[in-house]
């Protein structure tokens, strides 16, 4: 069974197409790239696929469900966890508090317990802070979990976010343009950073990407997008190679 | 270490206060007290969950209403006030709705008509609340024993305050708390994390709501008598100056706040002396003075009173200017 498959999107924001007929599958443990030049569609597609943007037309299955009408917050109580193209990380938080976020399907106290400080809400606690430090030192973020998200720089402040999207244990993991804004070198941490979350048994991935060399390194499969439509997909190398694809990044 | 002396220094004052104060300043402390009840409440939403309300006066008025009325009917002080906060919190789960949809400036405007139609009802709904007329309010009676005595009601405000901070400290640290700052700073992501920003700002909006009634509770035996324009948009804005005041997301800021909305009123007194006899007599001193204060925070200390407190606290350790400390939320920041 896939963990996640697309079939039939399509999303008009007015009168523009964003997304017109899009449809693919991410199988359990496979890593895909979603490719295309700016405007292609897709973000677009992570947002419909997380549920921030209601498609007008098609399903999105995860693990066989249907989650197309979900609100956002259920299908990430699911397992599906994300980055934004910009971060978007909490930055009146320490990093640790940051990825504490992330465990909240995880959350097991209530609201009145938690005003309460009972025992039961203390202990929780340290095993929640334990774990999110597992996920920081896992990528290397150990020294840096208690500093403001705010004073950091760009290329960590990504990996921060990373982090807080692992920490949730998602089965299927999003990443939006994992490389932006980073430097050669950030860029290759990123990618063995990635690496070795798939190394160690890792969630399913789709991954928005415009570094090609990134996408052969990383991807089981890429999926080309020009102008809301999937005009290739396969292994990378074939994909790079494909004459729609290279007349979509010429500008044909 | 420093701060444990500090602490200890401050609870050791607070439960001498009977033996250092005269009557008047230990009311006035009592007061202080009870806004911290009440800003705690209101900072949880406001500070730390990015919610603004204009109608807080009207859960204080719930509140109040609630105590004089359960207390009139024979009601136990326990039972009585904890029915203030849930009544209280039950509306703020109302007018909560409107903050699922709306945001800002929106929001503040449809709390601000909640204010108009709490006292509306306090002051049409005579045949409970006396309307217009107000009500008197005793003492509390608590297992039996009077509180008559000024310092007896103190203890029973200081007790409640500390309990209040205690909770809001509490929630901060727990899941719920971060959830609730996760909306404030960034709500889409927030979102797609798990979080139910519906459930939440509910929920901030009933806790908030909760905090203010049962301070609207003690303040109905503080000031022995209530009536519907006691809980006018006025005194919304004196609670929000508070907590604007007092800095916006710091716990420390809610202490900060009812100290300086206290202390305020009295310094005005001791100043009409001192000015010239044409602006002494001057009706409005108080709101604009308070205007003046809000105006001059947002200018120049947008984390109020916690934050210069803060930056002098570290000068005096280092006798310098303050290094990267935790910043407080500002307003101007948010994630839109």
């Amino acid at each position: 069974m896939s963990m996640l498959a697309v079939e039939s999107l399509c999303i008009a924001f007015g009168g523009i197409r964003a997304v017109a007929d899009v449809g693919f599958e991410v199988g359990e443990g496979e890593l895909c790239a979603l490719i295309g030049p700016n405007g292609a569609g897709k973000s677009t597609v992570l947002n419909a696929v997380s549920g921030l943007v209601r498609p007008d037309a098609g399903r999105v299955l995860f693990a066989g469900r249907d989650l197309t009408r979900t609100p956002a917050h259920r299908i990430a109580a699911l397992g599906l966890a994300r980055t934004f193209q910009n971060i978007a990380l909490f930055d009146h938080a320490s990093v640790i508090e940051n990825v504490l976020v992330g465990r909240h399907r995880h959350r097991r106290s209530g609201v009145v317990a938690d005003l309460l400080g009972l025992p039961a809400v203390k202990r929780a606690e340290r095993d929640e802070r334990d774990r999110a430090r597992a996920a920081l030192d896992s990528l290397g973020l150990g020294p840096q979990a208690e500093r403001m998200v705010a004073e950091l720089p760009w290329g960590l402040r990504k990996r921060v976010e990373l982090a807080r999207a692992l920490a949730s244990e998602p089965r299927l993991l999003l990443l939006d343009e994992p490389s932006a804004g980073l430097s050669d070198e950030e860029r290759a941490d990123m990618a063995t950073a990635i690496e070795r979350i798939r190394a160690t048994g890792g969630p399913a991935m789709l991954l928005v990407e415009h570094d090609m060399g990134m996408v052969s390194r990383l991807a089981d499969r890429a999926i080309a997008l020009d102008r809301g439509r999937v005009i290739a997909q396969g292994p990378p190398q074939a994909v790079r190679k494909d004459p729609a694809v290279i007349e979509a990044w010429l500008g044909g | 270490m420093a701060r444990t002396a500090l602490a200890v220094a401050a609870a050791a004052l607070l439960l001498a206060a009977p033996l250092l104060l005269a009557e008047y300043s230990l009311a006035q402390l009592s007061f202080i007290c009870i806004y911290v009840v009440a800003g705690a409440g209101l900072m949880l939403l406001v500070g730390y969950t990015g919610q603004i309300s204009l109608g807080h006066a009207a859960f204080l008025g719930v509140g109040a209403y609630t105590e004089a009325i359960a207390q009139a009917r024979g009601l136990p002080f326990p039972v009585s006030a904890a029915a203030s906060g849930l009544l209280a919190a039950g509306c703020g789960a109302l007018v909560g709705l409107p903050a699922l949809r709306l945001k800002g400036i929106y929001l503040a405007i449809a709390t601000l008509a909640f204010g108009f139609i709490a006292v509306e009802v306090f002051a049409r709904w005579e045949a409970l609340t006396g309307g217009n007329a107000g009500m008197a309010v005793a003492p509390v009676v608590l297992f039996g024993h009077r509180l008559g005595e000024e310092w007896e009601f103190y203890y029973l405000c200081l007790a409640v305050a500390v309990g209040a901070m205690f909770a809001l400290a509490n929630l901060l640290r727990s899941p719920t708390g971060r959830a609730l700052t996760a909306i404030r700073d960034a709500e889409i992501p927030a979102r797609s994390l798990g979080i139910d920003a519906a459930h939440y700002k509910t929920v901030a909006f009933a806790l908030s709501a909760g905090a203010t009634g049962i301070a609207g509770a003690l303040y109905a035996h503080r000031i022995g008598f209530i009536s519907p324009e006691a809980f006018d948009i006025l005194l919304s804005i004196e609670l929000l100056t508070m907590i604007l005041v007092g800095g916006l997301g710091s716990a420390a800021g809610v202490v900060f706040g009812a100290a300086f909305l206290i202390a305020v009123p009295q310094a005005l007194i001791l100043a009409r002396e001192l000015l010239p006899e044409g602006i002494a007599r001057q009706s409005g001193l108080q709101p604009a003075l308070f205007g003046l204060v809000l105006v001059l925070t947002v200018l120049f200390e947008p984390e109020g009173l916690n934050g210069l407190w803060l930056r002098l606290r570290s000068r005096a350790r280092r006798g310098g200017a303050a290094p990267g400390r935790r910043r407080a939320y500002r307003k101007s920041e948010r994630t839109p």
